[in-house]
C-alpha cells in the first residue's frame, strides 16, 4: 500500500469502518514499512492529545453574562439602533456628504461680491410691442425698441452695449413721449426741453450722456411718486456705474420652437445681488389673449423658488400683461452665462417656449 | 421572570429579542457561554484572550440575530461565530507576537537545560498540540475543533460547517496528518 493510500485510511482503520480485505492490507504495510508505522503510531498520539486538550477547557466566569450585557449596552445596541431614525448609515452618509458639498458651493466666493444695489435690465425681444405705460413697481424707465432676433442673440462687447441702451434710452418712443409730457410737469420741464441738445452732449462727451440719461429718466418717470422718482434715478445711476465696472448682464431669450406667435418681452426689473433676490417681468404681447403661462427655472435645488406660473382669462389689460415673478436664489450662485429657465405659453392650440439666458 | 426566559426556547427567544426585548439575550448568554467559551479555550491558551474572544462572539451574534433563521441550531450557530473570530484571532498581530515571545523563552529554556526534543511524543503536550493547531489552514483547524475537541458527531460538524460528512472525514484525517507534519518540522528545528 502506498504512503497516500495508506493516510487516507488511518481513521477508517481506527473507526473500524474497513473490509476485512483492505484492513488485512492496512497492516500488512504497517508491518513492512516502518515509516507507516510511525506514521500510525504519531496520529494516535496526536488523538491522545487531542483529549488531553479538550479537558483543557475553561468555564466563564459567573461575571461574564455581566460583561457581555454591558458590552451590548455600550456598543451593542446598534442593530435596534442600527437605522438611524429609520435611516440606513450609508443613507445618512450620503444625505451628509450632499449637504456638505451643496455648502462648500455655497461657501465658494464670488470673484467680487458687489454691495446690494439695485440694477435696471431690459430686452426686448423679437415682435414684441414696447409697453407704453409705467410698470406698476420696479424702477423700469425705458423700452427701447424691439430688437431683431439676431440682434438678440449676437454677441456684443459690453461697452457696446451699454452705448446702444444709452441711444435706445435716447431715441426710445417712452423717452420720446416723456419730452411730450414733461411739457405739462412744471418740475421736469427744463430737462425735458434740453433732451435734444444733451443728446448732441452724449455724443461727445460721455460723463454728459449719462446726466442727460439720468434726466430722461426723472423726465420719463414724470407720472410716478417721488419716491419711485428717487428709485429710478438711483437704479440709473447703478446701471451706469455697473457699465464702467463690469459687463453689462443682459437678459437673453431665445425662442426654443419656431413660434407662430408674437414673442413676450421679457425684463429683468431689478436685481439685488446682495439677498440674491432678482425680479423678473415678462411682458406679454400687446394682443395677448386668455392662455397659460409658465416659467421654468433651470436651477437645480432653487428652481422651486422661482417656478410660477399664470392662467389668464379674457382680454387681458397692460396691466395683466405684465408676469411678474420674484427669484430668489443665493447671492453666491453665478447666473451670468446661464440659462435660467423656460417661459412657455399656451394659448388656444398654439405653444411657444422661450428660453432665458443671462449671459 | 427568570424561569418565564429560561422555559423559552430558541426560537421565541430570539423572536423577542428581535423584536426589542434586548434583556433577553442575557439568557441566550446564560444558555451558550459553557459551549462558546469552552470550544474557544481549546484552541487559545491565553485566558485573557479566551474572554475577549467569547465575548466578542456574542456581541456578534446579537449584532446579527435578526439574520438568523435557523437553519442550523442557535449553539452552533454562535460556535461557528466563535471559530470565525478565532481563525482571525490567530492570524492577528496580538497573537503572532504572543506566539514569537512564547518560542523564545522555550528556546531559551531548552538551551538552558541542554535539551533537545526530537520525537513527536516527547514534545506531544497540549501546549504544542494547540501551538501546532493554530498554523494549520482555518478548515484543518476547525474540523479538529469540532470532531477532535468539542466532541461533535460528523453529522453536527458537517452542518455548522455546511460540508458534506465524508468531506468531514477525509478533511479530520488530513488535519491530523498536518498535524503531525507541523509538529515533526518543529522537532526538528
Amino acid at each position: 500500500m502506498k504512503r497516500a493510500e495508506f493516510e487516507d485510511l488511518i481513521l477508517d482503520y481506527i473507526e473500524n469502518v474497513l473490509d476485512t480485505k483492505t484492513r488485512a492490507e492496512f497492516e500488512r504495510s504497517m508491518a513492512e514499512q516502518p515509516e507507516l508505522a510511525a506514521l500510525f503510531r504519531d496520529y494516535l498520539q496526536i488523538m491522545v492529545s487531542e483529549r488531553e486538550l479538550r479537558d483543557l477547557s475553561r468555564d466563564p466566569g459567573p461575571a461574564f453574562s455581566v460583561k457581555v450585557m454591558d458590552r451590548i449596552e455600550e456598543g451593542g445596541a446598534k442593530p435596534f439602533f442600527k437605522n438611524w431614525f429609520r435611516f440606513s448609515p450609508r443613507l445618512v452618509a450620503g444625505v451628509v456628504s450632499v449637504a456638505l458639498a451643496v455648502l462648500v458651493i455655497r461657501e465658494m466666493p464670488e470673484t467680487v461680491k458687489s454691495p446690494p444695489r439695485q440694477i435696471v435690465h431690459e430686452v426686448t425681444l423679437e415682435g414684441a410691442a414696447p409697453s407704453a405705460e409705467p410698470l406698476p413697481e420696479g424702477p423700469v424707465q425705458e423700452t427701447p425698441q424691439p430688437m431683431t432676433k439676431a440682434e438678440s442673440s449676437k454677441e456684443v462687447e459690453p461697452k457696446e452695449i451699454g452705448q446702444i441702451k444709452r441711444k435706445e434710452a435716447i431715441n426710445s418712443p417712452k423717452a420720446l413721449s416723456a419730452e411730450n409730457r414733461g411739457k405739462s410737469a412744471p418740475a421736469a420741464a427744463p430737462q425735458a426741453a434740453s433732451a435734444p441738445a444733451a443728446k448732441r452732449v452724449m455724443d461727445e462727451e460721455p460723463a454728459r450722456s449719462r446726466q442727460f440719461e439720468i434726466d430722461s429718466a426723472i423726465a420719463g418717470s414724470e407720472g410716478m411718486q417721488e419716491q419711485k422718482r428717487d428709485r429710478a434715478i438711483s437704479a440709473v445711476e447703478a446701471r451706469i456705474a455697473d457699465d464702467e465696472e463690469s459687463p453689462v448682464q443682459e437678459l437673453a431669450a431665445a425662442p426654443l420652437s419656431a413660434p407662430t406667435s408674437p414673442q413676450p418681452s421679457i425684463q429683468i426689473v431689478s436685481i439685488d445681488r446682495g439677498q440674491g433676490r432678482y425680479r423678473l417681468t415678462i411682458v406679454l404681447p400687446a394682443h395677448a389673449m386668455s392662455g397659460s403661462y409658465q416659467l421654468d427655472l433651470h436651477l437645480g435645488v432653487f428652481a422651486s423658488a422661482a417656478k410660477g406660473s399664470r392662467s389668464l382669462q379674457g382680454d387681458l389689460t397692460a396691466r395683466e400683461r405684465e408676469l411678474h415673478f420674484e427669484l430668489m436664489v443665493p447671492s453666491e450662485l453665478r447666473l451670468s452665462g446661464k440659462e435660467i429657465g423656460t417661459f412657455r405659453m399656451k394659448r388656444g392650440g398654439s405653444q411657444s417656449a422661450h428660453l432665458i439666458r443671462i449671459p | 421572570m427568570v424561569s418565564d426566559e429560561s422555559e423559552l426556547s430558541d426560537a421565541d427567544l430570539v423572536r423577542r429579542i428581535v423584536e426589542g426585548e434586548r434583556d433577553l439575550f442575557r439568557e441566550v448568554v446564560r444558555r451558550y457561554q459553557r459551549v462558546v467559551f469552552s470550544s474557544i479555550s481549546r484552541q487559545v491558551q491565553d485566558a485573557a484572550a479566551v474572554e475577549e474572544l467569547a465575548q466578542e462572539t456574542f456581541l456578534k451574534a446579537f449584532l446579527a440575530l435578526k439574520n438568523f433563521r435557523f437553519e442550523s441550531t442557535l449553539s452552533t450557530w454562535l460556535v461557528r461565530i466563535g471559530l470565525n473570530l478565532t481563525s482571525s484571532y490567530f492570524v492577528s498581530r496580538r497573537y503572532r507576537d504572543q506566539q514569537r515571545f512564547i518560542a523564545d523563552s522555550e528556546k531559551l529554556e531548552r538551551v538552558a537545560h541542554n535539551q533537545a526534543a526530537t520525537d513527536v511524543d516527547e514534545r506531544m503536550n497540549s501546549q504544542t498540540l494547540q501551538r501546532a493547531l493554530t498554523q494549520l489552514d482555518a478548515k484543518f483547524h476547525e474540523i479538529i475543533v469540532l470532531c477532535a475537541l468539542e466532541e461533535r458527531s460528523y453529522e453536527e460538524a458537517a452542518t455548522v460547517l455546511g460540508i458534506p460528512i465524508g468531506t468531514v472525514r477525509s478533511r479530520l484525517n488530513k488535519a491530523r496528518i498536518l498535524l503531525r507534519e507541523i509538529l515533526r518540522k518543529e522537532a526538528e528545528s
